[in-house]
């Protein structure tokens, strides 16, 4: 019986292949992966072309050429450089046949390795100083506004009605004073003279023999229900904060307090424009809002300023705008 | 692993870049991936055409065989040939463990071996003969 599978013969019995499947068929020819009766076909072909010869003894020495190549060697230098890795640990853990350990004692050495490196985490950490880190936001309730200026004549009710309703306060030289930048002696004081004689007898009973005077209160005592109704209709306050790097900043900082000065900018907090704080300059300040484009462009000059406008519970008189940039010392670039 | 096995690695990078310190590189890259049983090489496209290889290397080759033929295939050969021709014939790789790592035919990498064994002995005896003619 004859396979139908097979291809069959020529009328001749011979079966011609066609020069291109005779090239494709070389590699098997040589490798001895043809069935009988295709070698003895692609023998007559060979036989035929000189073109086949030629390819079939490219083969050949191309087989030739990789068997010499397939026996060449590495040096034992070099299997080593290959094996033995760099670092002392790999080394060790090669040395040592890690790999190779039971899976419960490697889990059991690398659970060991993390309990101790926890444990001496815990230890270096200064628990006393975290603990006394307070980390609750501030519950305080602002119950009086108070003005420190005793001299100043009471102010009618219409002038009441008219003064900013801020907390931000000007002395007479046009520094602008906020609440929080009043230091606590101060604050005692003004408490002391603003509150009522009852409330100094509540929380002084030890001189109830002598009765104070009554304190004269210069500002208007807000109370917390009025205080609400003005936060509400108020909108929220803003600070400005940026960050630039320059070089040279010791020699630069003097020319933009000067130009910050000019344009009608004055310090808002304790310390001075352009205090040296560590390796930068430290300018808070406030400036007219106007101004605020010709600020920038200031800095812009000795670097690439970032300026964010932030959320803030201080609220500026209109058209005056508060800053805060540091200027560190590093390449403008 | 089996220092033959890492002796193959080592010709694979050698044959497969003709730079003896980028062999090496690429060689202990790859012991190291294989060694932790990760399957990710990361190798960049391998740069051909510039060989860089001296005796000092650490590559033995057997006597008065020498590497102008394999230069010039490594240097003209498609990818898939030159790998191809290096993992059969060289590595000595069958065919049907080279056909199922790339996902094709045995039909398809014996073509591609076949290819490459016709450009290396065309390369081979162009660099024997005197003329430097390569008959292709």
């Amino acid at each position: 019986m004859k396979d139908s599978t097979i291809l069959g013969f020529s009328k001749k019995g011979n079966r011609n292949l066609s020069d291109f499947f005779s090239q494709e068929l070389l590699y098997d020819y040589i490798t001895d992966r043809l069935d009988p009766e295709t070698r003895a076909s692609l023998d007559k072909e060979i036989s035929k072309s000189r073109q086949l010869r030629n390819e079939l003894d490219k083969i050949r020495a191309g087989l030739k050429y990789c068997g010499d190549l397939s026996k060449t060697q590495a040096s034992p230098t070099l299997l080593e450089k290959i094996i033995l890795p760099s670092s002392y640990l790999e080394v060790l853990i090669q040395k040592s046949n890690f790999e190779q350990w039971p899976q419960g004692i490697k889990w059991g050495i690398e659970a060991m390795t993390i309990a101790v490196g926890i444990t001496v985490v815990a230890i270096l950490i200064p628990w006393d100083k975290v603990l006394r880190l307070n980390l609750r936001p501030d519950s305080s309730i602002v119950i009086a506004e108070l003005q420190r200026d005793k001299d100043m004549p009471e102010i009618s009710d219409t002038e009441k009605n008219d003064q900013p309703t801020s907390d931000v306060k000007s002395d007479d030289k046009g520094v602008v004073k906020f609440q929080d930048e009043t230091k606590p002696s101060e604050i005692a004081k003004t408490v002391e003279k603003a509150l009522p004689p009852a409330a100094l007898q509540e929380s002084k009973p030890a001189e109830t023999k002598k009765p104070p005077e009554p304190a004269k209160i210069v500002a208007p005592v807000v109370s917390i229900a009025a205080k609400n109704e003005k936060a509400q209709a108020q909108t929220v306050g803003s600070l400005y904060r940026g960050t630039l790097r320059a070089a040279n900043i010791e020699a630069i900082t003097p020319k933009i307090v000067e130009r910050i000065l000019a344009m009608g900018g004055r310090k808002a907090g304790e310390v001075e424009l352009g205090w040296k704080k560590g390796n930068s300059s430290y300018f808070h300040f406030t400036i007219p809002e106007a101004k605020y484009n010709e600020l920038n462009k200031l800095f812009a000059e000795y670097g690439k300023i970032k300026i964010q406008k932030e959320r803030h519970d201080r609220i500026m008189p209109d058209g005056i705008i508060r800053l805060i940039v540091l200027i560190e010392e590093g390449n403008s670039r | 692993m089996h220092e033959q096995e890492i002796r193959k690695i080592a010709l694979f990078f050698f044959f497969a870049t003709l730079d003896a310190k980028r062999a090496l590189d690429f060689a202990v890259s790859a012991f190291s991936i294989l060694h932790k049983g990760s399957l990710k090489p990361g190798f960049s496209k391998i740069l051909r055409g510039r060989p860089n290889y001296n005796s000092e290397a650490g590559w033995i080759l057997p006597t008065g065989v020498d590497l102008a033929a394999w230069t010039t295939f490594q240097k003209g050969a498609s990818d898939e040939e030159l790998l191809a021709t290096i993992w059969s014939q060289i590595l000595n790789i069958s065919d049907h463990e080279i056909a199922k790592g790339l996902q094709v035919s045995v039909g398809t990498v014996r073509f591609r071996v076949a290819k490459g064994l016709r450009s290396l002995g065309a390369a081979n005896s162009s660099a024997s003969s005197p003329q430097g003619v390569i008959k292709l």
